[in-house]
């Protein structure tokens, strides 16, 4: 097990990630639109759906954790919500060098790309207020209240800014991918999955070492009986 | 048994504020506490108040599990802290008010409950421009509107005049006629003149006083 | 012992939310100088927004509506921290738990209140920013009342949720807004756009779809906080 999460697990998530973006780079066709610029997308979508997947996880665990009291579910959340924001900011910065020379500008108040921003401030929020408070169960508590109402906000964020840009629709991104092009994206998903995996393991296994750090042993030992 | 503790635990961080605590409280018994600060005094009240949870260990009030069924434990639990939970800009018949009509109580006896703590039913000065000692009595007749089954007083003597004190005990002496107390105190003297049983906590755990 | 003797019969829940709620309406009529300095504020972020876009008339009626709801946005966050303060003192709201008031009336009373507030606020702020922007309405005023009520309830509910999570956390001037205008921009998108069909005119009869939109998040945040203000009050 170890031996899996430890070296395993790493070494197929940099493969992965070295092969998609071997395939990506060099072997997978130029697109007809946008030339080579588009080969962004091998880190740029992965990413998308890893932080997604991440912020997911984290609301899930959230739930648990207000359901059970675990704080094995909250020390989760934490983990995979701080792994989402990293993989959330890879998205925004290959959003952006992506957007300048296919839309010409830096930023675009597109649905995906605004929701992307948005929960990168909310999840961010949310690792910031862990911060301030010290008990550790009152810290999960609240945590989950706020990553929950978070996640829940995803889809409103997304649907309020379509419509808000409805009447001027932005150049969305390109729907037909070549058969070519979609094999290397693939690898890079899995890649970008593996890389969440060890990441999430080994984080979790901080805030294990963390949590033991902030509080006493689990059991108090009896010194005596009482009178 | 009216509580039952058992083998109770609470941490603060890396600090254990309790320590396997066992105990049992029988209905009408008036029970000293007494230890350092730190000793635990204040977190057992507050466990038994519901305010906190424990650790481990489970605590029975009223046969109720402290942890699920708080909801039914409050409305007979009446805590005296130096949290005095008073809302400041209402003045003393205002805050009564308040209390009775959310526990469903009368509110005729409130200037009555006013003037036997002494203080004045009619007075327009909100809470705030209050002294200490004038707060704590408001906080003794908040206790008279509830009448609670359980009363946990924290420091029930500090920041109070001669008068007051003197007040206090008077208040001890007629709710331990129909009440369990559970009175936590530096002031061993006071304290044991009016306790049935004496409960001495040294680090979170109880020893031979 | 059995408690029925110690249970009276225990005020409704529609009672207790009242009972609070007129608790906290005493407590702000008593400390209106506070929200009158709220007040204040807000009207003062107006005047700094017509600074930050220059002396052009044309661009300030414009933009007239957003800069409307990003002072009631701004105050909102003064509004909101201070109304959960009062519940701190003393730890009132732990009296509160004590008397077995049910969270979900006191997260009702209490984004009532703050609801109230905010909706007074936006009222008084709406025929400031036609004079400031020199703005026009072209539909009724009842319709921009709906808009702002409908507005300051979705800035409420989540907002009475963070104040009071972070009243009691040392960094809560920064932690409050951190934490709530990201969860608060889709109502902001839907009031502002409400708000410039009611300066501009609705020819395409789009108002109704942004109303029920807020009506929509109105409903998702109101029923989340509710459920969610037991856990964060009783940890």
């Amino acid at each position: 097990m170890k031996l899996l999460t430890g070296k395993i697990i790493p070494i197929i998530a940099l493969g992965l990630l070295f092969a998609g973006h071997y395939i990506g780079l060099f072997i997978a066709p130029t697109e007809r639109m946008m030339g080579d610029v588009y080969r962004i997308i091998y880190t740029h979508v992965p990413a998308a759906w890893i932080c997604l997947i991440a912020y997911t996880l984290t609301f899930f665990a959230s739930v648990y954790y207000l359901f059970r009291n675990k704080m094995g579910a909250d020390i989760f959340a934490e983990a995979s919500a701080e792994i989402g924001v990293m993989f959330n900011a890879i998205l925004l910065i290959t959003g952006s060098i992506w957007g300048k020379p296919t839309w010409g500008v830096w930023w675009t108040w597109d649905p995906r790309l605004t929701t992307a921003a948005i929960m990168f401030f909310a999840f961010i929020g949310y690792l910031a207020l862990r911060r301030f408070i010290n008990d550790p169960e009152r810290r999960a508590t609240w945590g989950s209240v706020v990553a929950i109402l978070a996640f829940i906000d995803l889809p409103l964020v997304w649907y309020s800014v379509k419509w808000w840009n409805s009447l001027h629709q932005l150049q969305s991104t390109p729907q037909t991918v070549d058969a070519a092009m979609v094999t290397p994206l693939r690898i890079s998903a899995f890649a970008f999955l593996f890389l969440y995996i060890w990441m999430v393991q080994v984080r979790y296994q901080i805030g294990v070492k963390r949590l033991e750090q902030e509080q006493a042993l689990p059991n108090p030992i009896a010194q005596g009986e009482q009178s | 048994m009216l509580a039952q503790l058992d083998k109770v635990s609470k941490r603060y961080g890396r600090q254990w504020a309790l320590n396997q605590l066992s105990l049992d409280i029988a209905e009408g018994e008036t029970l000293l506490l007494t230890g350092h600060n730190g000793a635990g005094k204040t977190t057992l009240l507050r466990l038994l108040a519901t305010v906190m949870r424990p650790t481990h260990g489970t605590i029975q009030i009223f046969g109720h599990d402290s942890k699920t069924d708080y909801e039914q434990i409050r409305p007979a639990i009446g805590l005296l802290s130096h949290q005095n939970h008073l809302y400041n800009q209402l003045n003393a018949f205002e805050n009564l008010e308040l209390v009775a009509k959310l526990s469903g109580k009368s509110t005729e006896n409130i200037p009555g409950f006013l003037d036997e703590v002494g203080l004045p039913s009619k007075g327009q000065k909100v809470v705030a421009q209050y002294s200490a000692g004038m707060k704590r009595r408001l906080a003794i007749a908040r206790m008279l509107v509830r009448q609670p089954k359980l009363i946990l007083l924290d420091e029930p003597f500090g920041q109070l005049d001669p008068g007051g004190v003197e007040m206090m005990e008077h208040f001890i002496q007629r709710w331990q006629e129909d009440t369990t107390l559970l009175i936590a105190t530096h002031d061993i003297e006071r304290g044991k003149k009016l306790c049935s049983r004496h409960l001495h906590l040294e680090k979170g755990q109880s020893v031979c006083p | 012992m059995s408690l029925a003797e110690s249970t009276n019969k225990s005020p409704s829940l529609v009672q207790t939310v009242w009972l609070i709620l007129q608790k906290d309406l005493r407590i702000e009529w008593r400390q209106r100088a506070r929200i009158n300095a709220t007040a204040f504020f807000a009207i003062l972020t107006l005047l700094l927004f017509s600074f930050a876009a220059g002396p052009q008339a044309a661009l300030l009626e414009k933009q007239a509506p957003g800069y409307l709801w990003l002072a009631i946005f701004l105050a909102s966050v003064l509004a909101l921290s201070e109304s959960m303060r009062l519940e701190n003192d003393n730890e009132a709201l732990e009296g509160l738990r004590l008397l077995s008031t049910t969270p979900v009336a006191i997260f009702l009373a209490k984004a009532i209140l703050n609801s109230l507030m905010l909706w007074s606020l936006g009222l008084l702020l709406l025929p400031l920013s036609i004079a400031f922007y020199d703005a026009h309405m072209e539909l009724g005023l009842h319709q921009a009342a709906l808009v702002l009520f409908l507005g300051t309830t979705a800035i409420s509910a989540p907002g009475t949720l963070y104040a009071t999570i972070t009243s009691k956390l040392q960094a809560r001037e920064v932690l409050l807004p951190l934490l709530l205008f990201p969860v608060l921009i889709p109502g902001l998108l839907a009031s502002v756009k409400a708000m410039t069909l009611i300066y501009t005119g609705d020819p395409m009869q789009q108002l109704p779809s942004w109303l029920a939109l807020l009506f929509g998040f109105n409903l998702i945040y109101w029923i989340v906080g509710g459920l969610l203000f037991g856990r964060v009050i009783e940890e």
